[in-house]
């Protein structure tokens, strides 16, 4: 139980420094406080300035500052977008669906593909398929993401013209979003694919020399039966947190890959954010993709407990 | 004839010995494992080592020098030149130093960072322990990437901060390594006796522990190397980079949005790109290549 | 009394320092010209030092030694032999003629899976076989029944599940478990290295194997748990007609459980007998130093350790030990030698 109470307060502390941060970053970063927290390049008079320092209470003591942003964000208020015109929380709400959806279906095909092939090149390492599939995600999971989107947005879009080169802006029918997702999944996939194989790789290396594989065949289980009877098992449970905690990388992963195929999600945003030094939008982005990936690692938590029998030991 | 055979042979274990007993690298150990890949990954880090230590011997030109603006690869200008005529060759060259610095300077850091935390856990267990790893995972669950790319914001850039921005976000892995690995060798006679023989922590830590460490600090050093650079890529495309000082990954952000992509130049985007690939890799090939003896070791029925 | 198994002749060598180039390939022959037999419901046992390959030869009967091992000899079971026979076939005979106890128990048991799925499986493993058998004979008169079909294979599926569930609570309450219910919900994390020992034994005699390896399974465990141990292998010779090959290093435990005793060292058998006389009137110096360790003879350790398999001496493999050796103990190597049912590898005994 002590066990619990430890993983709970660990994840209440990751939130509290992470809406911390968010908190604290515009206000300790050199600068002015109120450009900070309406974006450099919006131009106001020194009146207004005045104005909306009062307003946000930039002059007012840090924790009563606190206090009130804390007070905002349990209403999702995020602030105020100059540069869009519009409140940050409502800028989010409409992308980050897009980008959800793109991580999920991605990362899960990457987990499935990366895990399989991974357990099988781990079983029979010494074969040449193996050994070039391994030396090829090496190489994957060497390349930048967005150089890989690159080369395959060239390749594909630009000289074989399958795909198209930008992304969707009218409503999107099921077809036309699979028509332009098609290409960016894909991207995305094999490079969570990559990392998720090496992982399980050198995990279902290490479990084959296990004794109870080695029992598993004593009992009569015909060579590839132990793998998927016994090993697979044991060698995916490290992958679950793996998974979790790649989530963040791969989240970015998303984001530049999103860039470069003009997809219309937080990646998009965040570029455009960074070029116009729209401050409140990056914070709003940073505040929900943290809290995303805390949500994946709290869930990579429960789904061990319910996988590992060792975890759950009754006293 | 048969003695002389003999002696050589001596004198090169002789030599092995010393390197074993003084650094704790086995290298015969290493190179059991060093396959015919993680050979090619030495002998082409090597190759970019020799690059970014002396560019000016292999560039043609100085990457700041001014030719015509989008030329096409030409027997003067190998790769063309960019959007301002700079000789992209050369500045491909020069973008070496810049891009493994980056990836040394920032691993070094969070290599520290990663030890210092992870020995002073281990050693002392208990409380500073839990408060030391329960830091770490807090910190392991925020998202890295996001969290650089906001402070790159605020903060205008610059390769310096790039350097300390990656270096002291990236040390949790390093520091739950060095844990596990310290509590292990602290249950060690040799270091129960230093301590029975009441030797100071700090001399416990310096002397017995720290040089077990080095083993798996080394595979883990190049690995960070390795994820620095491709963030350092990462950021630099995103316009958060170091204009002064062209990295692969300015390079090929500057492709990307200078026009570069859009006119088809592939000899501007694609040697970066692939330049950055082939280092990473062949660093991540070493730290593989160090890790793989433990591989080995399970091999095997125990022959009881 | 037929014999079951057949050793004769059997060669175990690793190569070591495969990646390494240039170099000689080093040879480490771990078991070396082994030929022993098992008649019908006989113990055997197999002791000596750690490390003399006693193991080894359990492994290469089973056919579970690392693809980069060489085998030479025979290993005859049942008119096969099973060096010949292809790993499928081979896998047919695992787990249900013969099987092994591991001397590590909690590590041999699967820790993500249930005590009672593991000790179902060889029951699933080989039930399907049979099944498959039959139900390809009944293949035609089937599909003449149609839709019935699908129901009744879920009703038989459902049948034989209970069924195993039956077998593997009855297996368990022979081993000595009051309530095997309870236990089949565990799992081996959650459960003693005794209890673990016990689930290994009744998984591994599931299907009651002609042939029962049992490789040091008094290996770490205490006083008491060694004695129920000797009970429950004494209670499984009793009830059923398994054959034991018992490999062990503690002479004590041997000497209670074994109809004959082979004494190893250095990868070679040094001598077969039987127990009583084994322990009244030791022929090899080996054994006889051997006894002369133990607590309740003195205590008296053999000088010297046993040789590296990579490079044993000349000739008697022991001379480099032996008490009472001779000028051609160092050059010549001896034979097993046999006279009323006794065998000894010793020019000087007999």
């Amino acid at each position: 139980m002590s066990e619990m109470v430890k993983k709970t307060l660990r994840y209440a502390a990751s939130f509290f420094l992470i809406v911390t941060l968010n908190f604290a970053f515009p206000r300790l970063m050199p600068g002015d406080p109120v450009k900070n927290l309406i974006g450099e390049d919006v131009y106001v008079s020194e009146a207004v300035m005045e104005e909306l320092r009062a307003e946000m209470g930039l002059n007012r003591p840090l924790y009563e500052q606190f206090t009130a942003y804390i007070g905002d964000l349990l209403r999702f208020d995020l602030g105020y977008s100059y540069h869009l015109h519009s409140p940050v929380a409502e800028v989010l709400r409409e992308r980050i669906g897009w980008t959800l959806l793109f991580v999920g279906v991605s990362v899960l095909m990457g987990a499935v593909l990366g895990t399989l092939l991974g357990a099988y090149a781990g079983w029979k390492p010494e074969t040449k398929v193996n050994r070039l599939v391994c030396c090829g995600f090496i190489a994957l999971s060497c390349t930048p993401p967005y150089f890989l989107a690159l080369l395959c947005l060239d390749i594909f879009a630009f000289e074989l013209g399958l795909f198209p080169f930008k992304g969707f802006y009218d409503v999107p029918t099921p077809g036309s979003v699979m028509y332009h997702m098609f290409l960016p999944v894909t991207v995305m996939a094999l490079f969570s694919a990559s990392r998720n194989f090496l992982i399980m790789r050198g995990s279902v290396i290490q479990e084959k020399g296990q004794l109870y594989a080695l029992y598993a065949r004593a009992k009569g289980l015909y060579n590839i039966s132990i793998l998927f009877r016994h090993v697979i098992k044991n060698a995916s449970l490290p992958i679950i947190t793996l998974l979790a905690l790649d989530f963040g990388f791969l989240f970015s992963g998303a984001l530049f890959t999103e860039i470069v195929f003009s997809l219309n999600g937080m990646g998009t945003l965040i570029y455009d954010a960074i070029i116009g030094k729209d401050y409140p939008v990056l914070q709003g982005s940073f505040l929900v993709i943290a809290l995303a990936v805390l949500l994946a690692n709290m869930l990579a938590d429960l789904l061990y407990a319910v996988a590992d029998p060792r975890v759950r030991r009754p006293t | 004839m048969m003695q002389k055979e003999v002696y050589i042979q001596e004198s090169v274990r002789q030599w092995k010995d010393i390197i074993a007993h003084h650094l704790n690298l086995d290298i015969r150990k290493y190179e059991r494992t060093l396959n015919k890949f993680n050979r090619g990954g030495l002998f082409l880090f090597a190759f970019f080592l020799i690059l970014a230590l002396f560019p000016s011997l292999f560039a043609p030109y100085s990457p700041t020098e001014r030719f015509i603006s989008y030329e096409s690869p030409s027997t003067a200008h190998l790769l063309g030149t960019n959007d301002i005529g700079n000789d992209i060759l050369s500045e491909l060259i020069y973008g070496a130093r810049i891009s493994m610095m980056v990836g040394f300077a920032s691993a070094s850091i969070s290599t520290l960072i990663g030890l210092m935390i992870g020995l002073c856990s281990g050693y002392f267990r208990g409380t500073p322990d839990e408060l030391l790893m329960g830091f770490t995972d807090v910190v392991l669950t925020i998202p890295k990437i996001p969290l650089i790319i906001i402070i790159g914001a605020f903060l205008h850039p610059s390769i310096l901060t790039l350097i300390l921005v990656l270096g002291l976000l990236s040390w949790e892995s390093i520091a739950r390594v060095v844990r596990s690995k310290t509590l292990q060798i602290r249950e060690a006679g040799y270091v129960k006796s230093a301590r029975c023989m009441g030797f100071s922590s700090f001399h416990i830590m310096a002397s017995d522990i720290f040089p077990n460490l080095i083993h798996i600090l080394l595979p883990k050093f190049m690995l960070a190397t390795a994820s620095a650079m491709i963030s350092e890529a990462s950021l630099s495309f995103l316009g958060l980079g170091d204009i002064s000082m062209k990295s692969w990954g300015i390079m090929l952000s500057f492709a990307f949005s200078r026009g570069g992509f859009i006119r088809d130049m592939w000899w501007w985007y694609l040697p970066p790109g692939i330049c950055i690939t082939l280092c990473v890799m062949s660093i991540a090939l070493i730290g593989f290549g160090f890790e793989g003896g433990k591989e080995n070791e399970k091999r095997g029925v125990d022959t009881e | 009394m037929k014999t079951l198994l057949e050793v004769k002749d059997l060669n175990v060598s690793f190569q070591e320092n495969e990646n390494e180039k240039g170099k000689e390939k080093e040879n480490v022959t771990a078991v070396f010209g082994v030929s022993f037999s098992i008649r019908e419901k006989e113990t055997l046992a197999l002791v000596g030092e750690t490390g003399c390959g006693k193991s080894v030869v359990a492994h290469a009967i089973m056919r579970l030694l690392p693809l980069e091992s060489r085998v030479k000899g025979t290993i005859e079971f049942g008119g096969k032999n099973l060096l010949e026979l292809s790993e499928k076939e081979m896998t047919k005979l695992r787990g249900k003629e013969i099987s092994i106890i591991f001397q590590n128990p909690s590590l041999a048991l699967n820790p993500v899976y249930s005590i009672g799925h593991q000790l179902a499986e060889p029951l699933r493993i080989h039930g399907q076989e049979k099944r498959k058998g039959k139900e390809w004979k009944k293949e035609e008169e089937r599909k003449e029944k149609g839709w019935e079909e699908k129901e009744e294979k879920n009703e038989k599926e459902l049948k034989m599940r209970k069924n195993n569930f039956s077998k593997v609570a009855g297996a368990l309450k022979r081993v000595g478990f009051s309530n095997p219910h309870e236990y089949m919900g565990y799992y081996p994390s959650w459960c003693s290295g005794g209890m673990n020992q016990r689930f290994l034994i009744a998984a591994s005699t599931m299907l009651d194997p002609v042939l029962l390896i049992a490789d040091e399974p008094s290996k770490g465990l205490d006083r008491n748990r060694v004695a129920e141990l000797e009970n429950e292998l004494e209670g499984l010779k009793e009830k059923s007609e398994t054959s034991l090959l018992l490999i062990s290093h503690d002479l004590g435990f041997v000497r209670r459980l074994a109809d004959r005793v082979a004494v190893m060292y250095a990868g070679e058998i040094v001598e077969i007998s039987d127990p009583s006389n084994l322990f009244e009137r030791p022929l090899h110096p080996y054994t006889r130093g051997l006894l002369n360790s133990l607590p309740e003879r003195g205590f008296v350790p053999i000088p010297g350790s046993s040789p590296p398999l990579s490079s044993p001496p000349e000739g008697c493999r022991f001379h480099p030990r032996c008490p009472v050796k001779e000028k051609r103990c160092m050059q010549e190597r001896p034979d097993l030698k046999e006279s009323n049912g006794r065998a000894v590898r010793c020019f000087l005994c007999l």
